[in-house]
């Protein structure tokens, strides 16, 4: 019944990622879009090309979709509204969205072309630089919370919510978030202009549909999670706490496809460069702050 | 008595050797360290069947990202990555060709 529930809220805010995608990328809002451009999708042929690593090719778009939709299994909507409320909630979400970057090799290396290899060797490395930030920033938020299980980490808001507890930190997940998700400024492996499309350049038919699919479904988990950890989760006044992370996950996902439309595409080298010297010091920092609050106003 | 349990640690233990051996039965470095990381990941499964939470949840996540790095490290060092044309390879088809040769019937 809960998993029904999450999985038809999912599927909604699918449809809206696929709406909003499309409206920043062409300046046109339709409604009707997501449905056009999936029947297109399911209607081509799905090209296998030469002397590819068939296993790879077929299980990275798969193996990217389960992963997110294991780490959307951890987070709370609702009180109740949550699939497997596990007591390494924060961390299993980190371990499932680690498998992004497994499919992406994957999806990167079956089709023996170049412009996918590079795309998924790129992952690799904005991976390098990306996955501190998201680790340490929850790392703040687990200690405020005292556990590592989500919806504690919701109830631990009560009185203040994260984003102005810790703002810093809001800022370096969101961040890291949109680098994991490869959205516009860190598309890096899928870059429009300069790769022909990276990992997705060899992709065509209902195998892209998956691929697709599950980007959107990355999107929507790293937004849920951002609520869920800086953004007070459910809570919030007069409507129903499912609504309240329904639209909270909805205005963060706007504000992070919206970032990308107005951001140049950043160089590797220059993420990395920045993510190490001034991210990871900024995360320690948001840390050792979050330690002293804690120590100062129990 | 055979539980739930034991069986789900079987079949995991299993994975993680079958993917163990994969390791070594293919060619393709990529491939290799893709099924070392998914070996591990099954022991990382079995931790979980054992619950041990944390330490399954820990070493399915380590592993995901070290395996993907050594993957990189091993494409770049291997002269021929994606064993399409390995050395050992071509040797062994033709030593392997040399004693099954057929000899023509006339």
């Amino acid at each position: 019944m809960t998993v029904m529930l999450v999985l038809l809220l999912l599927i909604i805010g699918i449809y809206f990622v696929a709406v909003l995608e499309a409206w920043i990328a062409s300046g046109r809002f339709q409604l009707a879009t997501p449905v056009y451009s999936a029947l297109s999708l399911l209607g081509r042929e799905s090209i296998i090309p030469r002397k590819s690593d068939l296993l790879f090719f077929e299980v990275g778009p798969v193996l990217l979709l389960i992963a997110a939709l294991l780490a959307a299994a951890v987070i709370p909507l609702s009180p109740d509204l949550i699939i497997a409320d596990l007591a390494t909630g924060a961390l299993f979400l980190n371990a499932a969205l680690a498998y992004v970057l497994v499919a992406l090799i994957m999806a990167g290396w079956g089709p023996n072309g170049a412009y996918a290899m590079i795309g998924g060797w790129r992952f690799l490395g904005q991976l390098v630089a990306y996955a501190m930030l998201i680790v340490m920033p929850i790392t703040a938020v687990v200690m405020r919370a005292e556990s590592l299980v989500t919806t504690d980490i919701v109830v631990s808001q009560v009185s203040l919510w994260n984003i102005l507890y810790q703002p810093l930190g809001f800022v370096l997940f969101f961040i890291a978030a949109m680098g994991l998700a490869f959205l516009p400024p860190f598309d890096l492996p899928t870059a429009k202009g300069e790769l022909a499309g990276g990992v997705e350049a060899e992709y065509s038919g209902v195998r892209l549909a998956v691929f697709r699919l599950g980007r959107m479904v990355l999107i929507i988990t790293l937004a849920a999670a951002t609520v869920t950890f800086y953004l007070g989760g459910w809570q919030g006044p007069l409507l129903p706490p499912w609504l309240w992370s329904a639209i909270k996950i909805m205005l963060v996902t706007a504000a992070m496809l919206l970032v990308g439309r107005y951001v140049p595409r950043i160089r590797e080298a220059h993420l990395l460069a920045w993510c190490w010297k001034f991210g990871i010091p900024l995360a320690l920092l948001n840390i050792f702050i979050v330690g002293i609050l804690l120590v100062v106003i129990p | 008595v055979i539980t739930a349990q034991a069986i789900f640690i079987g079949f995991f233990g299993m994975a993680a050797v079958w993917f163990g051996v994969v390791v070594f039965r293919t060619f393709s470095m990529v491939r290799s360290a893709i099924a070392l990381l998914f070996s591990q990941t099954a022991l990382g499964a079995m931790f979980l069947t054992m619950q041990a939470e944390f330490l399954g949840v820990l070493q399915i996540m380590m592993m995901a990202t070290e395996m993907s790095i050594m993957a990189i490290f091993m494409v770049m060092f291997m002269m021929d990555p994606g064993g399409g044309c390995c050395f050992y390879m071509m040797l062994f088809y033709d030593i392997l060709r040399a004693f099954t040769r057929r000899k023509r019937v006339t």
